[in-house]
């Protein structure tokens, strides 16, 4: 009987129960006269292995435990939109100021929303169907579906008026609906097929949307090693990027950091509905002193949240900060139970873990038919900036982008720190075919130009580093300028200038096309034989401020105008002088 | 009130390197606080590690050596280790247990806490944003130190590190605001630590 359940052993997270009859493995156990959350993770005889989620000092061997006999879940509804919550998903708004052990797994639902019906009694209803919708802030249209492997007809409908979370909102063939809904963290949640074809997720950063475009329902790593601006360009990502909803995990980070995101989220005005972003983000905040076993659960509530969404038919973002404090919470708890370590001690499971975790991204026909996407962006700290590291190396085989910030770009005040030559993106081709049948055909040539004159220009900047810059032809020496045009005039991007902290496709677009024409027009002057000296010494201020000064892709062209006409004098200029050498 | 004795334990059932391992206990949870009693009348410390059935696996502060199984007395304290907290500590030198080190009396204070500390609702949390005076010109000026944040001080053996931090410690004030400097030596050496407290007495 669970009533005789009995914990035998304590060890941090790790909690053995005895008489434990019935549970299964990831069912949620309650342990201990506080009812400290746990969950199941190896059953052997009639010893039940527990991980806890909370901190258990004070627990002692002869303590009651209780299975609750469902496995770890998130309670989902239209109260997410806006609300932080911890790992387990429990709302930290309005909870005490010391986050004590033993707080109610059950999320407040007291918020009152506006309920409109889409079916009448007597309709048929299958996986997915539409059941309702709420009225939520943020321009997004929240659905209620029907739980999935539910169908049935409908025996009753709630009529049109205010709702609050636990209301039922339909009966089909005698089961309640709620308007919240539990769904077990670990299970992705069912869908009627993967999509082909890609669309880019426009995040706003032109290295990213220019060079490594994510497309929506991709994933995307972050690796990069302290202080090289991981959380600044996810931050960044999570406030423009234009998904529907976005789901920021910050797991293990600083709770400074975490206050200063909620802060601005609470600040930002969303440029879609003209209200706050923070109405359509769900933030959950598992910081470096909350519970480690909970962070481990963090990341999985947040995939599922995002799937909730995506249900309904939304694009959706999720971004994870930071996927190594996660692996580290896989790590203390196998090496407590006694796991053998695989490399650096991390459990052999890593790999297939960060699998399950990356794999649940995807662009999809929802059960519903319509069509949502999840995009997962996940930072990784590596230890001491090392890059072969597990996490890292097993992470670069189930993402799609990688975007990899280097600690040289950083120092030198390059934001985003992206490194061209260490990042990729495995849909360049499919997001090239989406802007050719947007318009841009020559989005791929573009792309393809810049990658080339940067990696040229990083050689050749590399062999006039043991010759002299004298020693190379006029030609190498412009590549060498047209490399930092476009480092500085299309790479960098100024997080603190109003222009220039998001940046439209148009506007990205014109940058690159001004920098590369620059690029051509220097390399044309070369050949006609002026010394490379004086184009170097040119003041290109003109194409290299446009990304602060210039609002609109239109006000890019004129100073792409202004430069080339000032190049042109200056070709000019030279000739003139050369004749005059010649007459003279 | 009548403050009932602490029931001890007896049974040793091992001791190895920091380890204690002692039988037969009942009712004691992980991290607790214990207390182990030699037959000399010497008192050692130590913390639950591990609680599996009827056997406590404690870690003991002051090593084991002279601990015999047939003489040590154990107790346990019923929670995870809390101190006594208050102003009663402004002035004080204690040891990492909070025992006074200073030769006064021991620190008194109304209420006590877990040293483990509780996690801070991220969300009641307030972005850093007022600096901390710390009359170091380098760090005012250019890398300041602000109230709510954590700053790490990299160094290498040979460096004045020591020096620098208990000059911080000496001189960091909040612009008039009620300030207190909490200074925790681990592992220094005795020279060391009785040069930090040259410096902040």
């Amino acid at each position: 009987m669970t009533a005789a359940a009995r914990v035998a052993r304590v060890n941090g997270p790790l909690v053995e129960v005895e008489g434990l009859a019935g549970a299964a493995m990831s069912d949620v156990v309650e342990l201990g006269e506080r009812g400290l959350a746990g969950e199941v993770v190896a059953i052997r005889g009639d010893v039940t292995t527990v991980q806890a989620y909370e901190y258990t000092g004070g627990l002692a061997p002869g303590e009651p435990a209780r299975s609750l006999g469902v496995p770890l879940s998130a309670r989902l509804g239209p109260h997410l939109l806006g609300g932080i919550f911890d790992g387990l998903l429990r709302p930290l708004t309005g909870a005490p100021t010391w986050l004590e052990p033993g707080r109610s797994r059950e999320s407040a639902t007291g918020r009152e929303f506006r309920f409109t019906p889409e079916v009448a009694v007597g309709a048929a209803v299958g996986d997915g169907t539409c059941l309702g919708s709420v009225a939520v802030a943020g321009g997004i249209g929240y659905r209620v579906l029907s739980p999935p492997g539910l169908s049935g007809t409908v025996e009753e409908a709630r009529p049109a008026g205010l709702v609050d979370g636990d209301s039922v909102i339909a009966v089909v063939s005698g089961v309640a609906v709620r308007l919240v809904s539990d769904w077990p963290v670990r299970r992705p949640r069912p869908y009627q097929r993967r999509l082909e074809g890609a669309a880019p997720l426009l995040t706003g950063q032109r290295v990213v949307d220019v060079l490594f475009p994510v497309t929506r329902g991709g994933a995307a790593a972050v690796p990069g090693g302290f202080g090289t601006g991981k959380t600044v360009l996810l931050q960044q990502i999570a406030k423009w990027c234009d998904a529907d909803v976005i789901v920021y995990v910050g797991c293990g980070e600083r709770g400074n950091e975490l206050a200063d995101l909620l802060a601005e989220l609470a600040e930002l005005a969303d440029p879609r509905s003209g209200g706050r972003l923070a109405e359509r983000t769900v933030v959950i905040a598992n910081t470096s002193n909350m519970p480690m076993m909970a962070r481990e659960a963090s990341i999985y509530s947040g995939a599922t949240v995002a799937e909730y969404f995506r249900d309904m038919g939304l694009d959706t973002v999720v971004v994870a900060d930071s996927t190594s404090r996660w692996a580290e919470a896989l790590r203390e708890f196998a090496s407590r139970s006694g796991e053998l370590p695989a490399e650096e001690g991390y459990p052999a499971s890593l790999s297939s873990a960060l699998a399950a975790f990356y794999e649940r991204a995807g662009r999809v026909i929802t059960s519903e038919g319509r069509e949502g996407s999840v995009t997962i962006i996940g930072a990784v700290s590596p230890a001491g900036g090392d890059l072969t590291e597990p996490v890292t190396t097993y992470t670069q085989r189930f993402v799609r982008c990688l975007w990899s910030l280097d600690r040289d770009l950083a120092y030198a005040r390059h934001y985003p720190a992206v490194s061209w030559s260490g990042s990729f993106s495995r849909d360049v081709d499919a997001v090239a075919a989406w802007h050719a049948g947007s318009g841009d055909p020559a989005w791929a040539d573009r792309r393809g130009r810049l990658a080339a004159v940067l990696a040229d220009s990083d050689r050749l900047s590399s062999l006039a580093e043991l010759l002299g810059v004298t020693a190379l032809p006029p030609a190498e020496r412009v590549t060498i300028l047209a490399g930092r045009l476009i480092r500085e005039g299309v790479l960098q991007q100024n997080a603190l200038s109003p222009v220039d902290v998001y940046c439209d496709t148009a506007r990205a677009v014109a940058l690159a096309s001004a920098v590369l024409a620059v690029a051509d027009r220097c390399q044309a002057l070369a050949n006609r034989g002026v010394p490379a000296a004086v184009i170097e010494e040119e003041d290109f201020s003109p194409v290299l401020r446009a990304r602060e000064d210039a609002a609109t892709a239109d006000a890019v062209a004129e100073c792409e105008r202004a430069m080339l006409a000032r190049l042109d004098d200056l070709g000019r200029q030279e000739e003139r002088t050369r004749e005059e050498g010649g007459v003279g | 009130m009548t403050i009932w004795a602490r029931r001890e334990y007896t049974d040793v059932a091992e001791l190895r390197g920091p380890l204690l391992v002692v039988r037969g206990v009942t009712d004691v949870g992980w991290d607790e606080f214990a207390t182990i009693r030699m037959a000399a009348g010497g008192l050692r410390h130590g913390l639950v590690l591990e609680a599996d059935r009827d056997l406590a696996v404690v870690q003991v502060f002051e090593g084991t050596e002279g601990l015999a199984p047939a003489t040590a007395r154990v107790a346990f304290s019923g929670s995870p280790l809390r101190i006594p907290v208050g102003v009663g500590w402004l002035g004080r030198v204690c040891s990492g247990r909070g025992e006074p080190v200073d030769g006064g009396p021991p620190v008194m204070g109304e209420v006590t806490m877990p040293v483990t500390g509780t996690p801070l609702n991220p969300v009641l949390r307030e972005p850093p944003a007022e600096p901390v005076l710390t009359g170091i010109s380098v760090i005012d000026a250019l890398t300041t130190l602000v109230r709510g944040q954590k700053l790490p001080l990299f160094s290498v053996a040979g460096l004045p590190h020591l020096e620098l931090a208990a000059q911080l410690a000496a001189q960091a004030s909040a612009g008039g605001e009620p300030f207190s400097v909490v200074f925790a030596a681990m592992g220094l050496t005795h020279a060391d630590a009785a040069a930090v407290r040259a410096i902040l007495e």
